[in-house]
């Protein structure tokens, strides 16, 4: 849905490219419409007081007239210029850009993954812990698409999952109860983590070591071949670790 | 449109340079032909002659015809300076309105995951080998203020440290003649954030 001329909607910059002399085109996250394509004008000009709004990961209010592949961005504005996520955030920010870019197909109007992007920049933004917020972000995009698979019950009985017994996570299934040693195939995670990841508490270091395989797995199978290029950024500068 | 088989291959030539659309391109040729045929043909000239004979300097990657840049091949620079900027333009602005009197390494581009453009594409390892031969002693970051400058300031200067290098980033703030009131928030929250003791 576009909101009507005019109107100011929430939203986030996820790309910009330079076009033509002195405007861009930018790649925005919207809570009304969705990931759309909007030309920004004539931002590149000396000067511009519009330019500096339209920079990733900050909170913005705008309109736009059009409708289809391109629209025209008419109105930007920022309640209040927030810093960008510092340091290993920043990238972190990067992967949820990238995530959403590559899971939302643009014109797919879909609140819930504006709103757990939203959530997920104001955390890295802030000073919450990063993980926590990643891996929220990660089963809440999951769960906005439809992709997430059943935690916290059986996948072939439908029973719930008992906390004090082991599963094997069949990915696009769910949990089945552990059988013989673990295999490469299945993801050996405890029902007790399962829970947890069910429930987004990440409170506990073991818990979001499952959370990061079982959903970097859930992922993949959306993701295809291409490797995402924050991970990698993010490898060669920090070495393994947190995204 | 109007016109000889050359012309018109002549006015869609034109346009591929920036802000030249299919009318100043059509000015342009009519001009050349009307009133400036040698302007037109040393232009040719010229063009032909840059184009085949400028390449990109070894050592900082800027545009340059010989194997290293003045700059690069000089004396006159302190060598023990780099400042990482993201393209040529950069280092013409940076020349012609500072003081710097160190060396450059031209980055090409920034870092932009969501572009695809990672630290290989951008070819990081050149510059690496620079911070690892021992001339350079401090780094300034020159990069955009913008998320993808931040990323690929911040990727460098990681480097940097890693090979022992003082690195500094350029000031951001408050434009020079402006007034507060009608700067953006970004610009004086960097001002602030940045600050000087006086």
């Amino acid at each position: 849905m576009t909101p009507a001329r005019g109107e100011l909607g929430r939203g986030y910059v996820l790309q910009t490219r330079p076009w033509r002399n002195t405007s861009m085109l930018v790649e925005a996250l919207t809570v009304d419409a969705g990931r759309i394509g909007l030309v920004a004008r004539g931002v590149r000009s000396r000067g511009n007081r519009t330019r500096p709004l339209l920079e990733p990961f900050q909170p913005l209010l705008m309109a736009w007239t059009g409708r289809g592949e391109l629209r025209t961005l008419t109105t930007v504005d920022a309640e209040r210029w927030r810093p960008p996520p510092a340091g290993r955030r920043l990238l972190a920010g990067f992967y949820c850009s990238e995530l959403v870019m590559r899971l939302l197909g643009r014109d797919d109007p879909n609140p819930e993954v504006f709103e757990s992007y939203d959530l997920a920049i104001t955390a890295l933004a802030g000073d919450a812990p990063a993980e926590p917020a990643l891996r929220r972000f990660e089963i809440e995009l999951l769960d906005a698409l439809g992709f997430a698979p059943p935690l916290d019950c059986d996948a072939g009985t439908g029973e719930p999952v008992q906390p004090d017994i082991d599963y094997d996570f069949l990915i696009e299934h769910g949990p089945a109860p552990a059988y013989g040693p673990a295999g490469s195939e299945a993801l050996r995670v405890s029902g007790a983590h399962l829970l947890a990841i069910a429930q987004r508490e990440f409170d506990d270091a073991d818990v979001l070591r499952s959370a990061r395989r079982l959903l970097r797995a859930s992922l993949a199978p959306h993701l295809g071949n291409r490797p995402l290029k924050s991970r990698e950024l993010y490898r060669s500068m920090y070495g393994g670790g947190s995204t | 449109m109007i016109g000889s088989p050359l012309l018109r291959e002549l006015i869609e030539a034109l346009r591929c340079m920036p802000g030249v659309g299919p009318r100043s391109a059509q000015r342009i040729a009519f001009h050349l032909l009307e009133r400036d045929r040698p302007g037109g043909l040393h232009l040719a000239d010229r063009l032909q002659a840059a184009m085949e004979g400028i390449g990109r300097c070894a050592d900082c990657r800027t545009f340059s015809e010989a194997e290293r840049c003045e700059l690069c091949a000089g004396t006159a620079r302190d060598r023990s300076l780099l400042c990482v900027v993201e393209t040529p333009a950069d280092i013409a602005a940076v020349e012609n309105s500072t003081a710097y009197n160190g060396l450059y390494f031209v980055l090409m581009g920034h870092l932009s995951p969501l572009d695809g453009i990672g630290p290989e594409e951008l070819g990081l390892d050149r510059l690496e080998e620079r911070f690892g031969a021992g001339e350079v002693k401090e780094i300034i970051l020159a990069t955009n203020p913008t998320v993808e400058g931040e990323a690929t300031a911040q990727y460098v200067s990681e480097r940097a440290k890693a090979h022992g290098l003082r690195v500094t980033r350029i000031a951001h703030g408050v434009p020079l003649g402006g007034e507060l009131e009608y700067v953006d928030g970004g610009t004086l929250s960097h001002a602030f954030t940045g600050r000087l003791e006086v």
